[in-house]
């Protein structure tokens, strides 16, 4: 009898200590801010600690990703024809030149779904950065895109890879190594390079180190690559992940030397009913023009802001408001 | 049937595992049903665990009328269930919130471990039923 209850008790306990351990793993997961340090390398690690690195790079201008490519844009709005290298700025709701840059900022209706597309011109592929929240690289560190953007001066961001709900796959931000851990073989990643030009490589094709070495400027691990070499690279099966469905996108895609388009797509709204994969590759490709487009976080995350104003609708929590995020891909002026 | 008589007639043990099974099935419907359409396997099939290896052995075969089946190879049994079934929880959250749980092998390793300690308890038990037959 004294036995029975003996082990009795060992279940009881058992379940408190396991209720415990699960509910432990739950907040490290999505509430206990982590800050990671090691393992930081790279031509400007001296300046690692901050995210929004200013890099004293030499090269600039020319692509060698980039092929000719026929842009049928979707851009309408004003023109923007003043001088990119103009010092002062000219913007209006949908446009901004000047500083190097020139962005114009078109909202399309593709698939039954709100697409906000930014044409980006630059003068230096300086221009094209990438932030953490809070400027700081680790887990469960997150603001919204919008106060990121602030943060750093952003004319135009958009939500990046959320490196942060992830303890692997490779992190390369304005020149520094973060995390050199695979995700998986097959992985997918962006490449942008110091001159400008966009890459995907799959993570079992190359080490994080070698990317570096090669003159990767940013790497960003979340995908899968929607266009390449001017093809679509995605067909109606594939997903992110799990999601089955339409869903809000975030995508970055390269027309030409330095010339990008940033495109979020709405969804989970009643106006809204997202994009697949497949719709948001064809558009990119058929309708943008891109040569090399790629996949960002989705879903909650996807924020478009556009001097200092959120221009599309994130959906969080069943609700129009943003999710806080881990890191923003934005444009700066020179 | 009345909830009495349908734990009377499945055995408390068993009654357990299928309300268990039955509260996982409607967790995960729910939660499923706020994901966005983005589905884990492991989510929607959180219910077979304490269903499979606990109504099967229990309400079905009624393995606690088995004199082997004593307190130890129950509670072992049960904690077994239980740490497999949290572990599919947080892999399935992990999954649908786009992630890999890097605990995920604990509660596998920790589950596997409680159920092969059930299972010997319960064959040690067979030589000692036996004797005391």
């Amino acid at each position: 009898m004294k036995r029975k209850k003996g082990w009795r008790t060992f279940r009881a306990a058992y379940f408190i200590l396991l209720a415990a351990f699960t509910a432990w793993i739950a907040l490290d997961t999505f509430v206990i801010p982590h800050t990671y340090a090691a393992g930081v390398s790279g031509r400007n690690a001296s300046s690692a600690a901050s995210s929004a690195v200013s890099s004293s790079r030499t090269s600039a201008g020319t692509s060698s990703a980039s092929s000719a490519a026929s842009s049928s844009q979707a851009s309408s709005g004003a023109s923007s024809s003043a001088s990119s290298s103009a010092s002062s700025a000219v913007s209006t709701g949908t446009t901004y030149s000047g500083g190097g840059v020139t962005i114009t900022v078109t909202t399309c209706r593709v698939d039954d779904t709100d697409v906000y597309v930014a044409d980006v011109t630059l003068d230096s592929a300086d221009l094209l950065a990438t932030a953490f929240a809070s400027d700081t690289y680790g887990r469960n560190i997150k603001a919204a895109t919008s106060v990121i953007a602030e943060e750093n001066d952003a004319i135009l961001a958009i939500n990046g890879d959320f490196y942060g709900s992830q303890t692997s796959g490779y992190v390369i931000r304005n020149g520094v190594l973060y995390r050199s851990k695979a995700y998986s073989a097959d992985r997918e990643d962006l490449v942008i390079y110091q001159d400008g030009s966009f890459g995907i490589i799959r993570e079992g094709d190359v080490t994080a180190q070698e990317l570096l070495d090669s003159g990767a400027e940013q790497v960003l691990s979340f995908g899968p690559a929607l266009v390449e070499n001017g093809a679509v690279a995605v067909d109606s099966g594939d997903e992110v992940a799990k999601a089955m469905t339409s869903n809000p996108r975030t995508a970055i895609g390269i027309v030409g030397d330095l010339h990008y388009v940033f495109v979020v797509a709405d969804g989970r709204t009643s106006a809204s009913a997202g994009l697949s994969l497949k719709e948001l590759a064809d558009f990119m490709c058929s309708e943008l023009g891109c040569t090399t487009a790629y996949n960002l976080d989705g879903g909650g995350s996807s924020t478009m802001v556009f001097n200092g104003s959120v221009i599309n609708n994130p959906t969080s929590g069943g609700s129009i408001k943003e999710r806080s995020v881990s890191d923003i891909v934005y444009i700066r002026t020179a | 049937m009345s909830i009495s008589g349908l734990r009377k007639r499945l055995g408390a043990p068993g009654f357990s595992y299928l309300a268990a099974a039955a509260s996982c099935a409607v967790f995960s419907a729910v939660y499923e049903h706020f994901s966005h359409s983005v589905y884990s396997p492991w989510m929607v099939c959180l219910f077979l665990w304490p269903l499979v290896l606990g109504g099967v052995p229990f309400a079905l075969l009624r393995l606690d009328r088995d004199p082997r089946a004593g307190e130890a190879a129950r509670s072992l049994w049960c904690c077994g269930v239980g740490t497999l079934t949290a572990g599919s929880l947080i892999t399935g959250v992990m999954e649908i919130f786009g992630g890999k749980s890097e605990y995920s092998p604990v509660y596998w390793t920790a589950g596997g471990v409680l159920l092969l300690a059930a299972a010997a308890a319960f064959f040690l038990g067979s030589g000692r039923a036996e004797k005391t037959l």
